[in-house]
């Protein structure tokens, strides 16, 4: 499943995108700081002023935007 | 008046209109957070299939289930189950955070990242081939709720 399609149809306020297997989109069990990374860059989307309606981010160019 | 374009589809085409996969939706709107992170209400919202102590367990046949279940801020993780068919709920099982990141928003919350959680949280079954109730009766009723509880932001976990 393309999951950015998805997400374009959903159309979601704000999207993090994120490469993960279905049913783990925070991380693996027990990698607290994956999870605490992927939580607070979806939280930070509330925040950032340059996002527009319907805006995707994927998450590792968020996390790490070199 | 202009014909509906989910009359022509058929039961899978509808099911992936109930997640905008189908006639292209309009942007959303985009409410700006009026308060900062740390004075923020947040509510989780997941399709995990989260089901409370107590609760009527999801219908996981083929007809699937578009009803949802209130989880209490204050649940116990472990005291959560599971039922949902359509993905590798093991990992959810070993670690809620994974999915319904409700230890991890407490965690954020006694850190002054995060204002609060709301006092009840929302799970559907993300099977859902019959979308009409969804769209006309379920997902307004969560709507409501949310909009009672004055929450500020809504996160949003599919499975």
């Amino acid at each position: 499943m393309n999951l950015r399609k998805v997400a374009e149809r959903v159309l979601a306020p704000r999207t993090l995108l994120v490469r993960r297997p279905m049913g783990t989109p925070l991380g693996d069990p027990g990698d607290r700081a994956t999870q605490r990374s992927i939580l607070e860059t979806a939280l930070g989307l509330l925040v950032d002023g340059s996002i527009n309606p319907g805006a995707i981010r994927d998450y590792e160019t968020v996390e790490d935007p070199s | 008046m202009a014909r509906d374009p989910a009359r022509d589809l058929n039961l899978h085409g509808k099911a992936w209109l109930a997640f905008g996969i189908g006639p292209q939706r309009q942007p959303p709107a985009l409410h700006r957070l009026e308060v900062p992170l740390s004075r923020a209400r947040l509510a989780l919202l997941t399709t995990g299939g989260f089901v409370p102590p107590g609760g009527e367990p999801f219908n996981t046949g083929r007809r699937g289930d578009a009803s949802f279940r209130e989880i209490d801020r204050g649940i116990e993780p472990g005291g959560l189950a599971i039922h949902h068919p359509h993905y590798d709920s093991a990992p959810a099982k070993l670690d809620i955070n994974v999915l319904f990141p409700l230890p991890l928003c407490k965690e954020l919350v006694a850190e002054g990242k995060l204002g609060e959680l709301a006092d009840r949280h929302y799970s559907f079954m993300g099977y859902v081939p019959l979308t009409r109730p969804l769209e006309k009766i379920y997902a307004p009723q969560v709507a409501r709720r949310l909009k009672q509880q004055e929450v500020d932001a809504v996160l949003l976990t599919p499975a």
